[in-house]
């Protein structure tokens, strides 16, 4: 670690400014992981039109703290309401109301919340030492390593979200086509304009994200869903926990952590994954196995240091190399380069004051969150009680007044509606929406990437495979690929046996 | 098979159908691409020809899938549940709102489209409950604080409307030369 910057970073996290945009972030982000129907990418992607004046680092610092503070905020609504704010939460939802249910609110929102600090404190200081070496490894990939990476998220968050590969990769090949919307990066031609001179200068990211995410959700409850207050179980006295509760907490926190920081590395698109596999991990190595279902504590710990760790995690080969494996650190990229920021190796040779800085900040941040959420889980839960239609409509305007002023354009509008169609449509249809998100965010920058491969290469395609590193890129890539068959047979020949 | 099952698999073939279609197009729209020399080693139409090819290949395998049976399961709702009835009136009820926010912006302004909005966006989520004399008063001081906080806190134009602009107003007099 280069450890001047490091402290150099920390001074300069700790302005009044700097101070300032962690803590909004904070309260931001907790309060988007509260509130349903509104996760940490749409939040994000909501405020880059009306960050455009500020200065990058603030900005950046507080999508960072959002990004953290969603994930401490999801847990209340999951564990006092049964209704998880964000999709990170869902597994805590199961033994957390369950202990709720039971006059154990308190342990279980501590629990929480000590443990998304601790995973959240293990998993920035990784990334503090991990990121620049990975960076320093990043500057000596070439343009067909970076193709393969690019491919293997592709692939692999595909292959990992919804329920079909295939749904997965169609997903992902739409999001390709909207992102190839305008002019050819070299020649210029119009790429699938049909002669709209609108059209030729391609979809805004931010337009993408937030009808993909706000007005796709909104059209589907609208056609298919019907949303439901829920049972809000009372927080009895403070959120604190019994000698035996931290006692039966910690190993949790720490499995947690260590299931949780390696998949947000790894492009496996989100926080469902690591917190379904500590879940289980959980539920296999208790003592009180008969616990689980009815209020289990390591249920709650675990999964909740598991997205923690899964969000400082997924910072790592966005900040290190510039490549997002969940659909909130795509956002993440997209303000990035709103700011002409290029995150990746060089980010950590031409912006290391910047890049230290955010990352003092997400240790100062993570600290802030846990110094301010437990003291204002009242106040959350007072927020619940605006009506969800009425949240609905504040997002929808919030989404269409941001889609408009990034050109003041109205047929901006007309696509956001758009596509806010066609991903209610994904939905229905059991679709995921994040290969869709990363396609578009990422397939021009993987077409730069192809471009340049055949350029070095002179036009031959054997450059794809030229470095072990491509080789094997592309055979984890098939192994994602055949993972559901390879399981299927290794179940039979265990089901023979 | 069950009338709603019936009516989501035709939904789902459509769709995919559309799908097919669309990589076609992206085919088409390939094929018109200028290719230039570039000293690139990849012409115009490579990348999106790759594109073109992988949805139009994936979509025929899907339509294949979806018509043995295969159906997809749709997506949870974060605080509610999925119904399998199809509600089309709260439905176009808020496409309603957001094509007359799209399209009546630059006319009727930012403070009349958004109330239009916000109210229909709440009838539609909950059309027994909602009481419109609660949620306009509530949807037009949403679209003021919005539009006074985007126009004066954060320097973003948003349109007032009704600015009917005829033209030059001043009187040209052409002189002799």
């Amino acid at each position: 670690m280069e450890f001047g910057f490091f402290l150099e970073g920390f001074a300069n996290s700790l302005t009044i400014t700097n101070l300032g945009f962690g803590l909004l972030g904070s309260l931001l982000g907790t309060l988007v992981g509260v509130l349903p129907g509104i996760g940490p990418a749409l939040a994000i992607s909501l405020l880059l039109p009306v960050t455009y004046g500020l200065e990058p680092q603030s900005a950046i610092i507080m999508f960072c703290a959002i990004y953290y503070g969603a994930m401490f905020g999801g847990s209340t609504t999951s564990i006092l309401l049964n209704a998880p704010g964000e999709s990170g939460s869902v597994m805590t939802a199961i033994e957390g109301n369950k202990m709720a249910r039971a006059g154990k609110a308190g342990a279980a929102l501590a629990t929480a919340a000590i443990g998304s600090f601790i995973a959240g404190a293990i998993g920035t200081g990784i990334l503090a030492v991990a990121a620049p070496s990975i960076a320093a490894l990043g500057l000596k990939m070439t343009p067909p390593d970076f193709f393969a990476l690019m491919l293997l998220a592709f692939i692999t968050v595909s292959s990992l979200m919804g329920r079909s590969i295939k749904r997965g990769l169609i997903a992902l090949t739409i999001g390709l086509v909207i992102g190839m919307v305008g002019m050819d990066p070299n020649s210029g031609a119009a790429r699938l304009s049909f002669g709209s001179p609108d059209a030729m200068e391609g979809f805004s990211t931010v337009i993408v994200i937030v009808s993909l995410f706000a007005v796709s959700e909104a059209l589907y409850i609208a056609l298919s869903g019907r949303l439901e207050s829920g049972q809000l179980n009372k927080l009895i006295g403070s959120a604190r926990m019994t000698k035996a509760e931290w006692g039966r907490s910690w190993k949790p926190w720490l499995r947690g952590t260590a299931i949780g920081f390696p998949t947000g590395v790894l492009p496996a698109g989100g926080s469902e994954l690591p917190t379904f596999l500590s879940y289980t991990l959980e539920k296999k190595l208790s003592k009180n196995k008969s616990e689980f279902g009815k209020g289990a504590i390591e249920g709650v710990a675990g999964p909740e240091a598991a997205n923690n760790a899964n969000a400082a995690g997924a910072l790592v080969p966005l900040l290190a190399l510039g490549i997002p494996t969940s659909g909130t650190a795509a956002v993440m990229l997209a303000a990035f380069d709103q700011f002409r920021i290029s995150a990746g190796p060089m980010l950590f040779v031409e912006q290391p004051l910047l890049v230290w800085t955010l990352i003092a900040s997400l240790f100062i941040g993570n600290l802030l969150l846990l110094v301010i959420n437990l003291p204002l889980i009242k106040m959350w839960v007072q927020i619940l009680r605006v009506p969800a239609p009425y949240l609905f409509a504040g997002i929808l305007v919030f989404a269409m007044v941001g889609a408009y002023s990034i050109k003041n354009s109205t047929f901006d509008l007309l696509v956001a509606v758009g596509i806010g169609a066609l991903g209610m449509i994904l939905r229905r249809f059991g679709y995921p929406i994040t290969p869709l998100i990363l396609g578009a965010i990422l397939g021009p920058m993987s077409e730069t990437q192809f471009r340049r491969s055949m350029q070095l290469s002179q036009g031959d395609p054997g450059i794809f495979i030229s470095t072990p590193f491509t080789i094997i890129t592309y055979l984890l890539m098939l192994l994602a690929l055949g993972w559901p068959w390879i399981n299927k047979a290794i179940k039979n020949s265990r089901a023979k046996n | 098979m069950i009338l709603a099952t019936k009516r989501s698999a035709k939904g789902e073939l459509v769709f995919t159908s559309f799908l097919f279609l669309a990589g076609v197009v992206v085919l088409w729209d390939a094929s018109q691409l200028p290719e230039l020399a570039t000293a690139d080693f990849v012409g115009t139409r490579t990348f999106p020809s790759i594109i073109g090819w992988l949805l139009v290949v994936l979509s025929a395998l899907q339509l294949i899938s979806v018509a043995r049976g295969n159906l997809g399961e749709p997506e949870g709702v974060e605080g509610g549940q999925i119904e399998t009835k199809l509600r089309l009136r709260p439905f176009f009820l808020m496409i309603t709102g957001l094509l007359v926010f799209a399209l009546g912006l630059p006319i009727i302004g930012f403070p009349i489209a958004a109330t239009i909005l916000f109210t229909l966006v709440v009838y539609a989520l909950n059309p027994v409950k909602t009481k419109l004399l609660i949620a306009l008063p509530i949807a037009a001081a949403t679209a003021a604080v919005v539009y006074f906080g985007f126009t004066l806190g954060l320097q973003i134009d948003l349109p007032w409307g009704f600015n009917f602009d005829f033209g030059p107003s001043e009187v040209v007099v052409e002189e002799d030369w």
